[in-house]
């Protein structure tokens, strides 16, 4: 595996607090890394860290082998669209597009033509009075049709609707399919990406608390229901995200079971049911937080 | 780690110094209304009422030789233009300084490209203006004896000198901007406080001590002995100062939304 | 995809599944990795792990050059392969349900006979 980012002990403090502690992570080339977490976990700060807009506090960043801090051969591969991506005072549309096309040697103009009219973004129209839909069209069109080596999307799709984000994961998966490049996104809508990703890597008040590849992840929990006397058994001695009683009923998530055993569970009259990704997640993280509450 | 090798020597040649410094300045012009346009529109908008006014005035008076020679002398419409400058500079060190660094600009060519583009917009603007101050030389200021490009002080002045006044001025407000911008990025308000009121105290001080050291009659006679160009171009070091002190505070800045 | 194992798995069954109820006949060619990507919503490298979890197993063989195809003998393999797991797959659950409600052996028995005479 070539990484095309490598982090090691990564940390960015802003006075006491810890935006980013001690990450340490890789993205393989040609691959489509999703950062996840809550808002304000410290996804864009890990993100400004990678692009080389943020310095770090301790630890190391290297983007295609160095660190990218100022680093123009390096930086020059990279395109970083942010939620909020702020544009130059008085330009509209096509002034962000004419500018990105001179920058990116790989600029598709006729790809970015396509994605305007798909996206139906104003061209004509100052970006500062777009809505918010529209802007972030504006940044998703330039995030795809730069086809930079590393492309880093922060958050993308705000005020985007359901279907809007839909061809913004089609056309991402179409031209990465096509024209291979390493792409790092970061979202808190977790279904929705869950299917696009190679890898996971979830952020939780600055500490990664999960990087693993996204296939190893799925199927990794199992929630079973059924009497609570036989979910307890099941449950003992095992890594339980989530645990639910009704009555007689009880339903446990549990990390780990192996075919044999979840066989063994439909036997016992068990209802298994995988969980999703998004699931896993919110399992861990909330677990994250009952271990700080106790402690 | 693994290994980074092969992905990393890849396509280093593609970015050239140049390259990235033209586009830097092609960031700066993709939609040139804003930086060359709309100033001239708005300079030469004032410059039509004010010749408004004059005619206005002049006819009111039966003629423009019944009027005083130094009436319409005492003008600072030129002024605005340097303060729009100083604008376009603080505004590029903000919102344009951000959208660079997305597209994988670094910090240090985007703030070189930025100098170049303000270079070439002082050199554009003091060049226009000191064109203008020639045909207004030459209709006599525009048949009412109106001084707007060349104001009392320029009236007397050469037109090469005037070029080299009007540029020094424009560099300095620039450089001026291009400081107080990169300062509220890396420090937003407080840094900002900072520097004017530095400034503000500087000046206090320095009157202070001109005061104390009975310096007014030495000061006035430095005015008087040197001619205009003179004195502007001691404006040069300050440029000069600004111009690296912004390049200092960009270097270490983070774009914030 | 529709489940939560893992999307290469979903993408090896389904083709599994096109070849076993003849929809992919043997010897056809199995569409390109970006064509599975795309209509399945998933990352390529997902596709291709699928499918070469199919290649690795004899059921699909690569053409240099033009692509994917369904192995020769490749259904009656797949056939013989789920009917080995038959038994645990579907018949155990089935007997140990009709256990909790008290069907007993002999009813359960008439059930599947009348289901598969219809």
């Amino acid at each position: 595996m070539t990484a095309v980012i490598a982090t090691s002990g990564l940390t960015k403090r802003f006075g006491r607090t810890n935006a980013v502690s001690d990450a340490t992570f890789e993205v393989a080339e040609h691959s489509i890394c999703g950062l996840l977490g809550r808002n304000g976990a410290g996804k864009s700060t890990l993100m400004n860290l990678i692009s080389g807009q943020e310095f770090a506090s301790s630890g190391e960043v290297a983007v295609f082998g160095e660190n990218p801090v100022e680093n123009a051969p390096v930086l020059a591969r990279t395109c970083f669209i942010k939620e909020s991506q702020a544009y130059p005072e008085g330009f509209k549309g096509k002034h962000a597009l004419r500018a990105a096309s001179w920058i990116f040697p790989h600029w598709d103009h006729e790809l970015a033509a396509e994605l305007v009219d798909e996206f139906s973004v104003p061209m004509d129209r100052l970006i500062k009075k777009m809505s918010r839909g529209q802007r972030s069209a504006v940044g998703v069109v330039i995030g795809i049709a730069a086809r930079a080596d590393l492309t880093i999307f922060d958050e993308p799709y705000a005020g985007l609707d359901a279907v809007a984000r839909q061809l913004f994961y089609d056309r991402l998966l179409q031209d990465y399919s096509q024209h291979p490049r390493t792409i790092l996104m970061s979202t808190h809508l977790i279904d929705e990406v869950a299917d696009l990703l190679d890898h996971v890597v979830v952020i939780d008040n600055g500490r990664l608390i999960m990087n693993e590849s996204a296939d190893e992840l799925r199927g990794t929990a199992t929630t079973l229901a059924g009497k609570h006397s036989e979910v307890q058994r099941f449950a003992e001695g095992r890594d339980v995200l989530a645990w639910d009683a009704l009555g007689g009923l009880a339903t446990v998530t549990i990390v780990g079971l192996t075919d044999d055993e979840r066989r063994e569970a439909l036997e016992a009259g068990l209802e298994a049911s995988p969980v999703s990704l998004q699931q896993l997640i919110i399992g861990r993280t909330r677990g994250n937080q009952r271990e700080e509450n106790a402690s | 780690m693994t290994a980074v090798t092969e992905a990393a020597g890849r396509r280093r040649s593609d970015v050239s110094f140049a390259s990235r410094i033209l586009d830097v300045v092609r960031i700066n012009v993709a939609n040139p209304w804003p930086m060359v346009i709309t100033p001239w529109l708005i300079y030469l908008t004032i410059f039509g009422l004010t010749l408004a006014v004059w005619w206005a005035i002049a006819i009111a008076a039966g003629g423009a030789e019944r009027i005083e020679p130094d009436a319409f002398a005492y003008n600072g419409g030129v002024a605005w233009l340097f303060v729009y400058l100083m604008v376009v500079a603080i505004q590029a060190m903000n919102m344009t300084f951000a959208f660079a660094l997305g597209m994988g600009l670094t910090r240090r060519h985007y703030y070189v490209g930025s100098v170049v583009f303000f270079g070439g917009l002082a050199v554009m603007f003091a060049g226009g203006t000191s064109l203008l101050s020639l045909i207004e030389d030459a209709t006599d200021g525009w048949g009412v004896n109106g001084r707007f490009f060349t104001p009392w002080m320029l009236t007397d002045v050469s037109v090469g000198e005037r070029f080299l006044l009007f540029l020094i001025v424009a560099v300095f407000f620039l450089a001026f901007g291009a400081a107080a911008g990169s300062l509220w990025v890396r420090w937003r308000v407080v840094g900002l406080y900072l520097f004017l009121g530095g400034i503000a105290l500087a000046a206090v001080l320095w009157v202070w001590l001109t005061t104390v050291a009975n310096g007014w009659p030495a000061v006035g006679e430095f005015f008087v002995s040197h001619s205009l160009l003179e004195i502007v171009a001691w404006t040069l070091p300050v440029t000069v100062v600004a111009g690296l002190a912004g390049y200092f505070f960009l270097g270490k800045a983070t774009p914030r939304s | 995809m529709d489940d939560d194992r893992p999307i290469f798995l979903q993408i090896a069954e389904q083709i599994e599944g096109q070849i076993i109820d003849g929809s992919m006949p043997e010897e056809t060619q199995v569409p390109s990795i970006n064509a599975l990507a795309a209509f399945h919503r998933i990352n390529p490298a997902t596709a291709l792990k699928g499918v070469n979890r199919l290649v690795d197993t004899g059921v699909l063989y690569k053409r240099r050059g033009i692509g994917m195809f369904v192995a020769e003998g490749a259904r009656a393999a797949l056939v013989a392969q789920r009917r080995d797991s038959f038994r645990s797959e579907y018949v155990r659950p089935l007997v140990a349900e009709a256990n909790r409600l008290a069907i007993g052996g002999e009813a359960l028995v008439d059930m599947i006979r009348q289901e598969a005479a219809k």
